[in-house]
C-alpha cells in the first residue's frame, strides 16, 4: 500500500516520559502546524498523540522540543 | 469591483453629490408605475457592468407611462456586450445646457491620483482625449491633502464654467475625491456631469470601481445594500473553482489564483510575482500551459499537495513544471513535500513522471535532498527561470 503520510518527518512521543507530568499539553499549545492532539479520555487517562495526517507539515521550528518538560519528543527527518 | 450605476448613485447621494430623482425597476410594469407616480419625462437606463450602453440602445427617453413601458420592454430584451439587462434605472429626464466630464483615477507612472475634467462630456473620455486632447485637463492630486478648493476651481474652469457654476463644480470635485479616497476606488467618474437649463449641476451618470483587495474594510457597503462580489470577465471553470477552494483551506500562504488553459504542461509556479514571467517564458519557448497559478507566502504542505493533485488530474496533462523565483518567504522543502505527497496519493511514481523542479531559496538544501531521494529532476539557482522554462517545454516535446 502506498504510504500517504509521514513520508518526510517522523514525530515520536515517549509516552512513559510524557505521562510523568499531568495535564500538560504544552506541545499541543506551541505547535504552529497542529501536529499534537491532547485528549482527556477519562480521569487519570490523558493522551498526547501525533496527528499523522499533519506530520509532514512539520517545519522543524523545534518549539515542542524546547518546551517539553520531560524531553519526551523526538523529530526525525526521513530524507 | 465595478458598481452598477444605481449603486454608485447610492454612494453619491450619501456623500452629497446631486443626482436626479431615480428609481430602480426590474420589470416593464414597475417602470410604468414609477413614471405614473413621477409625472415627469424620464430616462430609462439599462443597468449593466459595461460601458457603451447608450450606443447599444440601453438608454431611452419616454414622455409618458405607456411609452416608458414599451421602451423598457425593449431594453429588458437587450444583451449588451454579453450582459443581460435585469434592472433598469428610471430617472427624471434632465435637459442640459452643457454636458461635462469629471473623473478621478490613478496615474501609475506618477504614482498619484489624477483628476480629469473636460468640457466635453457624454462620450468616452478616451475618445475625447484622442480627438480633442486640448479639451482634457489633468491634475495630479496629493492623496493626503485631497482636492483643495483652488484645484476644484481650476478643474471647473477647464470645464468651461464660470462664477456660481464654477463654485458648484468645484464642490462636486471635492466630494468626488472624498468618495474616491473613502471607498478605496480605482476609478470615480461622472460622465456626463450635466449643467441643466435652469442652472443646476447634476451627476447624470455615476461610475465607481472599488479596489478588490480593499473591499474587506468596507462593511458599510452592506448597509447601503451594495453586495460585495468579484468581478470576472468570464464565469470561472470547475477547475478554477476547485483551486479557489484549495487556497481557502487555511490562511497560510497562497496556492491558488488558478486560471485554466487547454495545454498539456501543468504549472506550479510563483515567487514574488514571477508567475507571469514564468508563464510567458513557457509560452515563449513554445510550451502549452494547462494552467496558470500562483504559489507563495509559504503555503502549507497540504495546500501544495491538493493543488498539485488537482493539476495532475486535469485531462490532457503530460507533465508538470514546478518553477519559482528565488524565494525567501516560501520554503523549497515544503513545496517539494507537497508535490511528492500528491503524486504518491495519485499513485504516480515521481521518478518516472515528466516533472521538472526549479526552485531556490529558503530551505533549498532540504528541498534538494527530498527531490534527490525521489529521483526528481531539479535545477538550482544557477539556472535562470528562462532556462528552466525551456527545459520544461523540451521535456514535454521529447515525450514519445
Amino acid at each position: 500500500m502506498v504510504k500517504i503520510m509521514g513520508m518526510f518527518v517522523k514525530v515520536e512521543i515517549n509516552n512513559s516520559k510524557c505521562k510523568k507530568v499531568k495535564n500538560c499539553k504544552i506541545c499541543e499549545e506551541v505547535c504552529p502546524v497542529e501536529i499534537f492532539k491532547f485528549e482527556n479520555l477519562e480521569e487519570n487517562n490523558e493522551i498526547i498523540s501525533v496527528i499523522e495526517e499533519n506530520e509532514d507539515e512539520c517545519i522543524f521550528c523545534n518549539l515542542c522540543l524546547e518546551k517539553c518538560l520531560q524531553k519526551a519528543i523526538t523529530i526525525k527527518k526521513l530524507y | 469591483m465595478k458598481l452598477y450605476e444605481y449603486e454608485s448613485k447610492i454612494i453619491f447621494k450619501k456623500e452629497g453629490i446631486p443626482i436626479p430623482e431615480s428609481y430602480l425597476a426590474s420589470t416593464p410594469d414597475e417602470v410604468e408605475k414609477i413614471v405614473e407616480n413621477l409625472k415627469k419625462e424620464v430616462a430609462i437606463k439599462a443597468q449593466i457592468l459595461a460601458t457603451g450602453r447608450g450606443k447599444a440602445g440601453g438608454i431611452s427617453f419616454a414622455k409618458n407611462p405607456k411609452e416608458a413601458k414599451q421602451l423598457a420592454r425593449k431594453i429588458f430584451s437587450l444583451k449588451i456586450k454579453g450582459f443581460e439587462v435585469r434592472k433598469v434605472l428610471v430617472e427624471e429626464r434632465l435637459f442640459p445646457s452643457a454636458e461635462l466630464f469629471l473623473g478621478i483615477t490613478y496615474d501609475l507612472s506618477q504614482k498619484t491620483p489624477v483628476v480629469i475634467s473636460s468640457s466635453l462630456g457624454g462620450i468616452d473620455i478616451n475618445e475625447i482625449a484622442k480627438k480633442y486632447p486640448e479639451k482634457v485637463f489633468t491634475l495630479p492630486v496629493n492623496m493626503v491633502w485631497g482636492i483643495q478648493n483652488y484645484q476644484g476651481k481650476l478643474l471647473a474652469k477647464n470645464m468651461g464654467l464660470k462664477s456660481k457654476d464654477m463654485f458648484k463644480a468645484a464642490g462636486i470635485a471635492v466630494k468626488l475625491f472624498n468618495i474616491f479616497k473613502k471607498y478605496d476606488c480605482d476609478l470615480a467618474e461622472i460622465n456626463p456631469l450635466i449643467l441643466t437649463q435652469d442652472g443646476k449641476l447634476i451627476a447624470a451618470d455615476a461610475h465607481l470601481e472599488l479596489e478588490q483587495e480593499a473591499l474587506y474594510r468596507h462593511k458599510e457597503l452592506e448597509q447601503l445594500e451594495i453586495p460585495i462580489r468579484k468581478d470576472s470577465p468570464r464565469i470561472p471553470t470547475k477547475f478554477e473553482i476547485e483551486a479557489e477552494k484549495i487556497d481557502k483551506i487555511d490562511h497560510r500562504g497562497v496556492a491558488g489564483r488558478v486560471v485554466e488553459f487547454d495545454g498539456n504542461l501543468g504549472l506550479l509556479i510563483g515567487g514574488g510575482g514571477a508567475s507571469l514571467t514564468i508563464f510567458d517564458a513557457i509560452r515563449y519557448h513554445g510550451g502549452k500551459p494547462a494552467n496558470y497559478c500562483e504559489i507563495g507566502g509559504n503555503p502549507t504542505v497540504k495546500k501544495v499537495k491538493e493543488l498539485t493533485k488537482l493539476i495532475l488530474k486535469k485531462p490532457g496533462i503530460k507533465g508538470l513544471a514546478v518553477i519559482t523565483n528565488v524565494l525567501n518567504n516560501t520554503r523549497v522543502d515544503l513545496v517539494a513535500r507537497g508535490v511528492i505527497l500528491a503524486m504518491n496519493e495519485l499513485d504516480i511514481k515521481p521518478s518516472e513522471y515528466p516533472i521538472l523542479f526549479r526552485s531556490a531559496g529558503a530551505y533549498e538544501e532540504d528541498g534538494y535532498r527530498i527531490l534527490k531521494k525521489y529521483k526528481i529532476k531539479y535545477m538550482d539557482r544557477s539556472y535562470s527561470i528562462d532556462q528552466a522554462a525551456k527545459a520544461a517545454v523540451e521535456m514535454i516535446s521529447n515525450l514519445k
